[in-house]
């Protein structure tokens, strides 16, 4: 999942002072903060790319989301004092 | 070399359709190359295992007709990746009649060079018993008769085994699965442009106008490889390439925008800049190549799990539904005990939308008060008839259930179609997405060259 930014100033702030990080992705989504396996901030595009695991193989029997496309409504919630 | 190579990529995949207009456009710029990444792993593990396009026939012969027309027609030659989908044999095959029945209907006469993707399931099988098989993202190393399973098994290939069949003139290739960029980069790097910057730009052009603002699959898009640079050019007035959406892209189903793996070696992003030339058009520069000690290639292969029928059904009742999570466990019981007297097995999945059809396990919202919800029963077994079977008792079961308080006793369910029960066929999962090296990057894939049209 990728969260991109429209300002620079703010993506910057919430760079430098780690506003985003696994600890609070984790906490969106009710798991434990091992589970975010990946999460870095990609200066060129603003973005911070966050990388979970899935429960399910793409498209393996019980999959919800073979394109995993519908999993991002958590991060919505996250909050951020700037 | 010549100062640029430019390259027009119509449509995100091969069948999504692309305006005529931009197509033009991109003609007009005189291309060096007409490319199109023609699938992905992306719709599920199906299409690969099936020996199926999930492209539509119609689409893919559209969009082909109008790249074959031009490119033959202005001498520029036409590169498909991962052909029919999925790039097995039977997906090629596919894509082959397809090619050779436009050819006669529109008069073309070319020589085609044709590279099968598919790998001999016992190099596989003697490279997990060798302890030589290289596990992405922890996926657990299959076992050899779940290799065996696999009705297709393919390697994304390099841009490595397309030099041959660019050395004896062919006018169009045809790949069977390749990694993503090499259909676009494979021809600039053998009249000796860059590779990192060849496969950089051919990582963005795979998407055609995705990258651009406002993006879409199905519009073209323009690249122009220069010796230490790349220019991204739309082709559509309403589009444009900023440097914000171009290097947004980067982060397009990459788990590491910094660092993007591929046969060979990895692109290294951490020096790219991307610059904006005041006319909707942004340059990139600053790639890296960095190679690996051995040449690796990533194995895709799936195998079928099973057979899969599915039933489709709403609810409105406000007592039902406040308890669904409980009836759903008791009539899957229920059906469990049957099941175990009539000696049969099998998986039954609900997908219950409206409380966590989407996010299943890792939804976080309690459900509240919907006034309806929908039903998803999937049943997976041996055989299809046992999946139908077990799906219509499932079915059965759910629509009579006596749950606790219920009111209204007419039938729980609400089927929108009779027949309620689809039979879905086969069911797959990847069991194969691992890293194979190899000591020469052509020696798995199988190629051969055939005139069309003489």
């Amino acid at each position: 999942m990728d969260i991109i930014f429209r300002d620079r100033e703010v993506f910057e702030e919430v760079q430098r002072r780690n506003l985003i990080n696994p600890e609070v992705v984790a906490k969106a989504y009710h798991i434990a903060p091992e589970r975010i396996e990946k999460l870095l901030y990609f200066a060129p595009a603003k973005a911070i790319k966050i990388g979970m695991a899935r429960l399910v193989r793409s498209g393996a029997p019980g999959d919800t989301d073979v394109y995993g496309a519908q999993q991002h409504a958590p991060l919505l919630t996250i909050e951020l004092d700037l | 070399m010549a100062k640029e190579y430019r390259i027009l990529s119509p449509t995100a995949i091969l069948g999504y359709g692309f305006p005529e207009e931009s197509f033009m456009r991109g003609i007009a710029e005189h291309p060096d190359l007409i490319a199109v990444d023609a699938g992905s792993t992306d719709p599920g593990p199906y299409y690969l295992g099936a020996g199926k396009s999930f492209t539509d026939r119609t689409g893919v012969k559209g969009d082909l007709r109008f790249m074959l027309v031009q490119g033959i027609k202005n001498h520029i030659p036409v590169v498909i990746g991962t052909a029919g989908g999925s790039g097995a044999r039977p997906h090629v095959e596919w894509c082959r009649k397809i090619i050779e029945e436009i050819a006669a209907e529109e008069n073309l006469h070319f020589r085609m060079g044709i590279v099968y993707a598919d790998v001999d399931k016992e190099v596989v099988v003697n490279a997990i018993e060798k302890g030589e098989l290289i596990s992405l993202d922890d996926q657990p190393i299959p076992t050899p008769e779940q290799v065996r399973e696999c009705p297709y098994v393919v390697a994304q290939m390099g841009p490595e085994p397309l030099n041959h069949l660019i050395e004896e003139g062919c006018e169009v290739i045809l790949a069977g699965r390749c990694y993503d960029p090499v259909c676009f980069a494979a021809r600039p790097m053998q009249e000796g442009y860059d590779r990192a910057l060849a496969t950089h730009m051919g990582k963005i052009l795979e998407c055609a106008a995705i990258a651009a603002t406002p993006g879409s699959g199905s519009d073209c898009a323009l690249g122009i490889l220069k010796e230490d640079s790349f220019i991204l050019q739309a082709l559509s007035p309403e589009r444009k390439f900023t440097a914000q959406s171009t290097a947004a892209h980067t982060l397009y189903e990459k788990s590491d925008p910094y660092h993007l793996p591929g046969p060979g070696g990895s692109l290294d992003l951490t020096g790219v800049s991307f610059t904006e030339l005041g006319d909707g058009r942004v340059e990139v520069r600053g790639t890296k190549f960095v190679p690996t000690p051995k040449y690796a290639v990533k194995l895709e292969g799936s195998r079928c799990v099973g057979y899969r029928t599915v039933s489709i059904a709403g609810t409105h009742d406000p007592i039902l539904i406040a308890s669904i999570e409980k009836v759903a466990q008791q009539v899957k019981d229920r059906v469990t005990n049957l099941l175990l007297h009539d000696d049969l097995q099998g998986e039954v999945f609900f997908h219950i939308y409206g409380k966590n059809g989407v996010m299943g396990n890792l939804e976080t919202m309690e459900m509240g008060k919907p006034h309806e919800i929908c039903v998803v029963m999937e049943v997976l077994s041996d055989t299809q008839e046992h999946a139908n079977t077990i799906c219509s008792l499932t079915r059965s079961t759910f629509l009579h259930y006596g749950y606790e308080g219920r009111i209204s006793t007419a039938g729980n369910l609400a089927f929108p179609f009779s027949p309620s029960d689809i039979p879905m066929g086969a069911a797959y999962d990847f069991c194969l997405y691992h890293l194979l090296e190899v000591d020469d990057p052509s020696a798995l894939f199988s190629d051969e060259i055939v005139e069309i049209g003489k």
